[in-house]
């Protein structure tokens, strides 16, 4: 592999090379974690709430929602 | 001596998912609770911020409650690496003859995903191409709209893997950066 490719590989981490910006790492690092997960529980009930209470807003059109009688 | 974490793979909820997550009909929000409750054994199920200002764009009141909900989730934090990808990602589908309009969030919540190894549930496989995003599973929602309906309606979700292969080899070509 070239010097020049757009996929380098080095310790087993993986980049996009965009010309004149920075490598742009894949996997682990490029983006943080934060926040905890709840129980499936505590989460079924909250967003059972959530419907009750009509604070979360509809899903716009998709595209693959249909009908039958 | 305790046992190291075990790190599942993310699972990012599209916002239409979380949409069908918390709104009625009940039948749909219970199949959709299922389905999230049943992956999470296999997979840890995030969101992204961009996901948490698209609901929160879309809301009209109670933003502080739409928050608390919202902070239900794991998060991925997009970060100026993913608005640089995303950017990019579009002369990608372009040059890939993807005619069809995918919108600014569909580039960053796809590039979130690509540059995450994360998985993607959503209900629009429109926004998230092959080859660039394989689809693992299809299941699907059926429900009636209104308890005495003589319609049942059907939603189709998705499992999609980003081809991150795929990708990486488009990019390449995109700035015509020989790989050999």
């Amino acid at each position: 592999m070239s010097d020049n490719t757009n996929l380098k590989t080095s310790k087993n981490q993986t980049f996009i090379n965009i010309p004149n910006f920075e490598p742009i790492p894949i996997g682990a690092g490029t983006v943080s974690v934060s926040g905890a997960t709840v129980s499936a529980q505590v989460l079924g009930r909250e967003l059972r709430k959530a419907a009750k209470d009509n604070i979360v807003p509809l899903p716009q059109e998709t595209s693959g929602q249909t009908s039958h009688n | 001596m305790d046992k190291p974490p075990i790190i599942k793979t993310k699972l990012i909820l599209d916002t239409n998912i979380i949409s069908y997550a918390s709104n009625y009909p009940v039948e749909r929000q219970d199949k959709m609770l299922k389905i999230i409750d049943n992956y999470r054994a296999k997979y840890d199920p995030v969101i992204t911020d961009y996901i948490q200002f698209e609901l929160l764009k879309s809301a009209e009141n109670k933003d502080s409650e739409l928050l608390k909900k919202l902070g239900l989730f794991g998060k991925l934090s997009t970060n100026e690496a993913i608005i640089l990808m995303a950017g990019v990602l579009h002369g990608v589908y372009k040059k890939a003859k993807i005619e069809r309009k995918i919108n600014d969030g569909d580039l960053i919540i796809a590039t979130t995903a690509i540059l995450s190894q994360s998985l993607l549930l959503t209900a629009d496989k429109d926004d998230y191409p092959h080859p660039f995003f394989e689809e693992k599973e299809c299941l699907t929602i059926s429900f009636k709209e209104f308890k005495n309906s003589h319609t049942t309606s059907v939603i189709p979700i998705y499992l999609f893997e980003p081809n991150q292969t795929k990708t990486l080899q488009e990019v390449d070509k995109f700035f015509k950066i020989p790989t050999s």
